[in-house]
């Protein structure tokens, strides 16, 4: 009797190596009203072996759709899904090796834990007396040993999300699809549960493709991160790529908070450029390889902006009007009008706080000042 | 053991007034069905009067007559014929209620997965039924059933058959007329438990590798099975009791449980026989139904086992 642990589990693929390849895929939705959603528009990307990968957008993004494409729950209506080169876009959902964990986990409620994790491995016609140590061990790996017998409405819904996540890995899926796991939890239990995922995923090795529209979520369990909208992928990049070097407006506007500075380039080099405001500012950066007399936007990160105290001066700065202030103990979060557009300064909480419609001056350093052009 | 904790005010309040909620239709049943029960189990054991009624002087010899046991003062042997009546009558509501789910439970789901503003409608449509009196459904099988019916001569048209069909009349039209009839108490209960289902859990079954069938059985079926159950067990109890179906398109051809009864009682005037076929009627019925309790909690207990 030879069953293979889950916990080194030899995968096919190699690690890092493409095991879900997405070819230009579309999936066209009627609403109610009668208009035509497009929530996939070509959507291109590649899911590597071993890897944490989370697609992160705002609702509506098309995130949930391209992972139930993947499922097998949804046809696109062009474009491939590769699974280890083999086409699988028209192979029905209980065909294909990999396995979702919902939103809401649908447990089986007329079955106890044991026997939803055994769900799969009996459907499939596993050997009936590897089952047994296959489920213990399962049930091991997500730590809930001597709960086999429980029933699912006796659990907590943290519990359930480890039921939820033993039945699917139990079946050693090349890709573990989980649609918005953290969705049905309390804020602390998320905060666990993000640490406990990944801790999981390291464990198992199985690639983990996750769709969230929270974007701390995503950058704290994520290998890599694809941000979506509007049916179309932002940006593919590791969580500090996402966030440091944000390709587009949106990503920068979506993931974290940012001064989104609009302006037009003048006087690009080689070791960067300037960007003139509305208000006949100017804003520096390092940014090279920029345009002359192009829009751009900068973009510039709450904690890289310093308020700073009269009478101190600062090679590189900025000039406001205070929209609010709010003191937050050890940081005061403040709203300013930078030529026209909203910034968000976080700065430190022994300053004095600013009254609204006051003028401020907000340091920064260039290098810290990204750009994007669309 | 430990005591039972003491009731509060607020709990008792709470159940006095569950009580008083249910007074009206408890009195009901007590007035309308346990006095009239009680009264033909009182009946089914006494002797029976010449015109009709009966003689207050208890005599069992309706039961021994039903159980075929011999009487030598009427002259009467060993006799089973009254097992074949029950058995056949059995076997045809049980094959109508085993009909109405195959054909009822597509139609509960096609309803209970329609876009929820046209569920209403369609459930009124599986009512519609009910709008025309009962006579006149089964007079409009007849019509549809007979010899020179319409069944008969939409076949012959299309040259499907040369000559009519004995429809009429036989054990089938009987079931096809009564499935007819009853569907809509199958569907309602089916449609209930599959509207409740949620579609997640099907999805997920087939995600963890079942396939469809598999999928029904495992998951569907378990999980409907309140449905399943409540719909058997309401197409069941009034088809093995129907004596219209039998009577007018079975013919009487051959004898049913309603055809003994209606007969026992207006024809033979046979009071404590019809009592004593009833009150059997009654017990079947009984034990059906704690069959299904029990599957049913069998069903969702499942598992609750440790």
């Amino acid at each position: 009797m030879v069953t293979q642990p889950l916990r080194e589990s030899a995968r096919k693929a190699v690690d890092g190596a493409s095991v879900i390849e997405i070819e230009r895929i579309s999936k066209r939705f009627r609403s109610a009203e009668g208009a035509e959603v497009t929530a996939l528009d070509e959507v291109s990307l590649k899911i590597s072996a071993g890897r944490f990968t989370t697609l992160l957008g705002p609702s509506g993004c098309g995130k949930t759709t391209l992972l139930r494409a993947i499922a097998g729950f949804e046809d696109p209506d062009a474009g491939r899904i590769l699974l280890g080169g083999a086409d699988i876009t028209r192979t029905p959902p209980f065909e294909r090796p990999v396995n979702t964990v919902f939103q809401h986990y649908a447990l089986f409620p007329h079955l106890s834990v044991e026997e939803n994790v055994a769900y799969g491995l009996e459907v499939t016609g596993v050997a009936r007396s590897t089952i047994r140590p296959r489920v213990a061990e399962a049930l091991e790996l997500v730590r809930l040993g001597g709960l086999g017998n429980r029933r699912i409405a006796q659990l907590s819904g943290g519990q359930q999300q480890r039921v939820a996540l033993a039945r699917s890995l139990v079946l050693q899926p090349e890709v573990l699809l989980l649609d918005e796991p953290m969705a049905a939890l309390d804020r602390n239990l998320r905060k666990e549960m993000q640490v406990e995922l990944k801790r999981l995923q390291n464990e198992v090795k199985i690639a983990f493709l996750c769709v969230t529209h929270d974007q701390e979520e995503a950058l704290s369990m994520s290998d890599t991160v694809v941000v979506m909208n509007r049916g179309r992928v932002e940006q593919i990049g590791s969580p500090r790529d996402i966030y440091e070097r944000p390709a587009s407006r949106f990503v920068a506007g979506f993931v974290g908070d940012a001064a989104l500075i609009d302006g037009t380039v003048t006087g690009a080099d080689a070791s960067g450029a300037a960007l003139a405001l509305a208000d006949g500012s100017v804003i520096q950066t390092r940014k090279a390889d920029l345009a002359a007399g192009s829009p751009a936007t900068a973009v510039l990160r709450p904690d890289r902006l310093t308020l700073l105290a009269d009478g101190r001066e600062a090679p590189h700065v900025l000039t406001g009007q205070v929209r609010s202030a709010i003191y937050l103990g050890d940081k005061i979060r403040l709203d300013a009008d930078v030529a026209g557009c909203g910034v968000v300064v976080l700065c430190n909480g022994a300053a004095e706080v600013p009254a609204a419609g006051a003028t401020v001056r907000l340091a920064y350093d260039p290098a810290d000042v990204q750009v994007v052009t669309q | 053991m430990s005591a039972t904790p003491p009731i509060s005010r607020a709990e008792r309040r709470r159940r006095q007034s569950g009580l008083a909620l249910l007074t009206p239709s408890a009195l009901l049943l007590a007035c309308l069905f346990l006095v009239p029960l009680g009264l033909v189990t009182v009946y089914s054991v006494m002797t029976r009067g010449t015109y009709g009624g009966v003689v207050w002087q208890i005599d069992f010899d309706s039961y021994a007559r039903i159980f075929g046991l011999p009487n030598e003062d009427e002259l009467r042997d060993w006799d089973f014929i009254y097992y074949g009546v029950f058995l056949r009558t059995a076997v045809i509501a049980g094959l109508t209620a085993l009909i109405a789910l195959v054909v009822g439970y597509p139609a509960a789901w096609f309803i209970a997965r329609a876009p929820r503003r046209r569920r209403s409608a369609l459930l009124l449509l599986i009512t519609l039924p009910f709008f025309v009196n009962a006579l006149v459904r089964i007079y409009a099988w007849m019509l549809i059933l007979r010899s020179d019916g319409l069944a008969n001569n939409i076949l012959l048209w299309l040259g499907l058959i040369k000559e009519p069909l004995t429809l009429i009349y036989t054990p089938g039209a009987i079931i096809l007329s009564m499935v007819y009839q009853y569907l809509p108490f199958m569907v309602l209960p089916l449609y209930a438990s599959i509207e409740k289902l949620d579609p997640r859990l099907v999805e997920a079954s087939f995600d963890l590798g079942a396939a469809r069938l598999t999928t029904f059985r495992r998951v569907i079926v378990p999980l409907t099975w309140p449905g399943i159950a409540a719909g058997l067990v309401l197409t069941f109890v009034p088809a093995f009791g129907n004596f219209i179906a039998p009577t007018l398109i079975g013919g009487s051809k051959q004898l049913q449980v309603g055809t003994l009864l209606a007969q026992a009682f207006l024809s033979a005037r046979d009071w404590p026989f019809g009592a004593a076929v009833s009150t059997i009627l009654g017990v079947i019925v009984l034990v059906a139904l704690i069959f299904m309790v029990r599957s049913d909690r069998g069903a969702a207990g499942k598992g609750a086992r440790s």
